[in-house]
């Protein structure tokens, strides 16, 4: 047990005790959730964090959703990914709740695939294999390519 | 026979965070997990029934000492009001869940995942400031700890900042008195 003692007025102090324990693996838990990102997505099996930085980056510009960080299903502007009673879901415009995504790293991509379908094509062509490149083609490629004489 | 329900303020902190990855939650269910608790209220408890996380929620009986009992305090008192808000709490969400009958999506392959994560390191770079590792860090303390932080009226502020480490640490750690010397 360590306790500070601070003097307030009136006689009166503060006493502040902190118990040198790690209930909950709370160190623990804060670890693995500070090792930096790039790698959390290269090296090792995959993880939670993982499955989260595959969400946040991909998905930037869009609100992540998470009931166990006190968040609810609301309605908003535009259809977000979600994690919502064990697994991972898409939330629509409306608050409803999209369900299939499933659990772990299978689920968190499932729903960066259904959300870039619509708001970035070319990524979502690179993550399902129509693609080589996730960037656009350089203009010298496409005159390599064009077949108009 | 009396069957001593062993280390009970834990448990139905455990059974709340099953309650928290179920699609189902059932009254029956929840009185079954919250029984255990009354006798918390109701009774001086041995040291046995008492896990050693929570041995700051109990204070030692001032006269009784063979065998030693042990009765609840305000702060074990707030932990029970906690746990039990956050069962009647998460059964509400989870009847208010709006699930797509018809709409649904799909798990990714593991071709794609692998693609997937490709992509995610080649944003990393100009992505992966303090504010992303921040959140990221927040939602991994957030998806491992214990739900009766957020039903937990004392902890609010903190849930609504996002302070999740915070919050476990003066739920779990750290208690404050203010007190004349």
């Amino acid at each position: 047990m360590v306790t500070l003692l601070l003097p307030l007025a009136n006689g009166i102090e503060f006493c502040f005790h902190r118990r040198e324990v790690d209930p909950d693996n709370l160190n623990k838990v804060h670890r693995s959730g500070s090792v930096p990102p790039l790698l959390a997505i290269t090296k090792g099996d995959h993880t939670l964090l993982r499955e989260l930085l595959v969400i946040l980056l991909l998905l930037k510009d869009i609100p992540y959703v998470d009931e166990h960080a006190g968040d609810l299903a609301r309605k908003a502007k535009m259809d977000r990914p979600g994690f919502f009673a064990g697994s991972y879901h898409i939330v629509t415009k409306a608050g409803v709740i999209v369900p299939g995504a499933g659990t772990g790293i299978h689920g968190a991509v499932g729903v960066v695939l259904h959300l870039l379908k619509k708001i970035n094509q070319l990524e979502y062509d690179f993550i399902i294999g129509e693609r080589e490149s996730h960037k656009k083609d350089p203009p010298e490629k496409e005159f390599e390519q064009a077949t108009c004489f | 026979m009396v069957i001593i329900q062993t280390q009970a303020l834990s448990q139905a902190s455990q059974k709340l965070d099953q309650a928290w990855m179920a699609t189902q939650v059932t009254k029956g269910w929840i009185l079954d997990a919250l029984k255990p608790l009354c006798r918390f209220t109701s009774a001086f408890v041995t040291a046995a029934e008492i896990d050693q996380g929570d041995k700051n929620c109990f204070n030692a009986h001032p006269t009784q000492r063979d065998p030693q009992v042990f009765g609840i305090n305000s702060k074990g008192l707030a932990r029970i009001t906690a746990v039990t808000h956050g069962f009647w709490l998460r059964r509400s969400q989870v009847a208010r869940l709006d699930v797509a009958a018809l709409a649904r999506c799909r798990p990714a392959t593991d071709a794609e995942v692998a693609k997937a994560l490709d992509l995610t390191a080649s944003k990393v770079d100009t992505n992966a400031g303090e504010d992303l590792t921040s959140q990221a860090r927040a939602l991994v303390i957030a998806r491992c700890m214990p739900k009766e932080i957020l039903a937990d009226k004392r902890l609010k502020h903190m849930v609504d900042l996002k302070q999740f480490y915070m919050a476990m640490w003066v739920m779990l750690c750290g208690h404050f008195v203010v007190a004349p010397c």
